[in-house]
């Protein structure tokens, strides 16, 4: 559309005054063209406002709907502590967990080729595009009490289904893979260079990692861990079908705020803006600390 | 001594060479991009492994594929300097400098900081440890670049193309204290570039690759005497015909019909100078290389009646200055011009050096029909 206005604005150039200098011409164009970037900066403004705009308006009305008091009061509440302590605690672990196993898993991904690297790659993303409820039930079928490997443990004495285990092996299925993706791409856009040069200088693989690569992603990773954290932190559909809805076992802070939507709307509002501030804070620091990295390292 | 041996395939590039170098030797790789040269500093480092393989330095070997041998590159005695310099961009200057006794291990911090101080010395960068890469020059970086390299006293120092991202001047100041250092330590160096001038400035040896493989192998004197490919010719500057033996005679003169067909006018007449190198006498059907110094090489544009006994007529490709200087004398703009002209399409053009001053008075432009003479006695005919 833009290049189509271009011409126009062109055609009607050369017809207006017949034959143009070409310097006039240009002066012209030039002219022109600081219109379009005026426009195209006053669309790029109000399309992005927009965006941000319907991102806020909802959140605000959270917080319209909540006084601090009410919070406060809320905060008390031994139920509503529970599950703010069990989604702190459960989201530590299968963020731990998520970058304990997720990190290797980013370098085999980023930094080697091998038949079948495509398939891997897909089955990481996965779980990002499946409906959380899908993940859960296919949990539930794998480590069920009749599940496929859930049978064996029953033998054991072993329950994983409806646990605390369940919530962290949920919220592992579906967050890991946004640790694995966003390191993975981090790593990828670090030059091999670098881990190169310490191979010159006397550096294992090992000690290159630890000593180059690492350091240079940190930001990379920081932001992976932020984005994977998060998502544990939101995890609704597959813990209520793999954990259920039990308090103090299994009722996170999002369950908590389905629960208490069905009896008890304020409650219900006032864990929200709870869980929301907890996530706004946590996102930010690690945002913070991601911006000083860099700068520290110039990257 | 070094010795290496290399041959292996990457993709469609076919690396196939052999080289040694005495102790504390600089050798000198040239070629254009593409030729390899890049790739067998990476096999000395130990960065790529070759197909088949031998690399020993100093008595120990490093790499011996038929015995299935291969050293990891962070065991081999050898310092490598990258052309981007490629600073751990989160260490200061001296952790940088530090990283490769870190990594070594078993160095107290009294001796690291001792030779990293050393290190930083050698290339005039001292109290600048606390600095981070972003902070200096391109100049600055490649000589911490270079004391990184130096502070693990390398038994070998591999130089990629160490000079050519910095401008001239920087250039020049970088070049001068490598030399410094190269000739104060004795250490046996292979340096990879594509410019000649690095040949002239450091090479002890000089070997040009083409493709993958060695195309010649020698000192400067052995590259521009008896330059063994037209890339080489242009490289040193000299003008390389080929041609096969057609007469000789005893005084040395041979007769070089450089066209298969037997075209008169494409004989050139040269002699085949004394060489410990090579064969004085030359035969018949020999196919022989023949150089000619542009310089050498007269202009003229009429068919000359000189005494010069090799003419060509041809067409001007091409027209550059080469040199330039300030006549004080009369302000005029003097130096020299270097004139390519064809004279025959299917060999390489000719080139001549000339006089600004007489490229003027004889009107050259491209396209315009020339002649060209030389003596041949100012030509040079080897094997």
């Amino acid at each position: 559309m833009e290049q189509a206005a271009h011409r126009a604005s062109e055609n009607s150039n050369t017809l207006a005054t017949g034959v143009t200098s070409q310097t006039t011409a240009r002066k012209k164009r030039f002219g022109g063209s600081s219109l379009t970037t005026w426009i195209t900066m006053a669309i790029l403004i109000i399309l992005a406002g927009t965006f941000f705009l319907y991102l806020l308006v909802p959140l605000a009305a959270l917080l319209f709907h909540a006084p601090p008091s009410q919070i406060w009061e809320q905060m008390q509440q031994p139920d509503v502590l529970e599950a703010l302590k069990l989604s702190f605690v459960t989201t530590a672990i299968s963020t731990a967990l998520a970058v304990v196993f997720g990190l290797p898993a980013a370098i085999i991904l980023a930094r080697t080729s091998f038949p079948g690297h495509r398939l891997l790659e897909t089955l990481a993303t996965i779980p990002t595009v499946l409906p959380p409820t899908v993940a859960g039930l296919a949990l539930l079928l794998t480590y069920g009490r009749m599940g496929l490997i859930g049978q064996y443990l029953n033998v054991l004495g072993i329950r994983i289904a409806f646990t605390t285990t369940a919530v962290v092996m949920a919220q592992i299925f579906v967050a890991a893979p946004f640790f694995v993706n966003t390191a993975r791409s981090g790593l990828e856009q670090l030059h091999n260079r670098y881990e190169t040069a310490a191979y010159t200088l006397r550096a294992s693989p090992f000690q290159a990692f630890r000593h180059v690569v690492l350091p240079l992603v940190s930001p990379a990773l920081l932001t992976a861990v932020g984005l994977a954290w998060a998502r544990a932190l939101g995890e609704f559909g597959a813990t209520i079908t793999f954990a259920g809805n039990f308090p103090g076992v299994t009722q996170t802070l999002p369950i908590a705020v389905y629960t208490a939507s069905q009896t008890n709307l304020d409650k219900s509002i006032a864990i929200s803006v709870i869980l929301l501030a907890v996530s706004f804070a946590v996102l930010l620091t690690l945002g913070l600390a991601r911006t000083w990295l860099s700068k520290k390292w110039s990257i | 001594m070094l010795d290496a041996q290399f041959d292996t395939l990457l993709g469609s590039f076919h690396l196939d060479m052999r080289f040694s170098s005495e102790s504390g030797k600089t050798t000198v790789l040239l070629g254009e991009s593409g030729s390899g040269k890049s790739t067998v500093l990476r096999l000395l480092a130990g960065l790529l492994k070759p197909d088949k393989g031998l690399f020993v330095l100093d008595d120990e070997t490093y790499v011996d594929t038929a015995q299935h041998f291969e050293i990891p590159p962070q065991e081999r005695p050898i310092g490598y300097v990258f052309q981007e310099y490629v600073l751990f961009p989160h260490l200061s200057v001296f952790d940088n400098v530090a990283f490769g006794l870190k990594m070594q291990g078993g160095i107290s911090r009294q001796e690291i900081r001792q030779r990293v101080g050393e290190a930083l010395e050698q290339v005039h960068l001292v109290g600048y440890d606390d600095r981070h890469p972003r902070q200096l020059s391109g100049g600055q970086q490649q000589r911490v670049a270079i004391a990184r390299a130096l502070a693990l006293k390398p038994q070998l120092l591999l130089l990629d193309e160490s000079l050519s991202a910095l401008d001239i001047q920087t250039r020049r100041e970088v070049e001068q204290e490598l030399r410094q250092i190269l000739s104060r330590l004795q250490l046996t160096t292979v340096m990879v570039s594509h410019q000649y001038i690095d040949a002239l400035l450091f090479g002890d040896q000089i070997i040009v690759l083409d493709q993958g493989k060695v195309i010649q192998q020698g000192s400067h004197l052995d590259l521009l005497l008896h330059p063994q490919s037209p890339y080489i010719a242009e490289m040193v500057g000299v003008n390389l015909l080929k041609g096969q033996v057609v007469s000789t005679n005893a005084s040395l003169f041979h007769t070089i019909s450089l066209s298969k067909s037997e075209r008169k006018d494409l004989e050139v007449i040269a002699i085949s100078q004394d060489d410990t190198h090579h064969p004085t006498k030359l035969t018949l059907q020999q196919e022989v290389s023949v150089v000619v110094d542009p310089r050498s090489i007269t202009l003229h544009q009429s068919k000359p009646e000189s005494s010069a006994r090799n003419v060509f007529r041809g067409e001007i490709i091409q027209i550059v200055p080469i040199s330039a200087t300030l006549s004080e004398t009369d302000k005029k703009m003097e130096g020299l011009m270097r004139v390519s002209m064809l004279i025959d399409p299917a060999l390489p053009p000719l080139s001549a050096d000339i006089t600004v001053t007489s490229s003027t008075q004889m009107d050259l432009s491209q396209g315009k029909v020339i002649y060209a003479s030389f003596k041949a006695t100012e030509t040079r005919a080897y094997l």
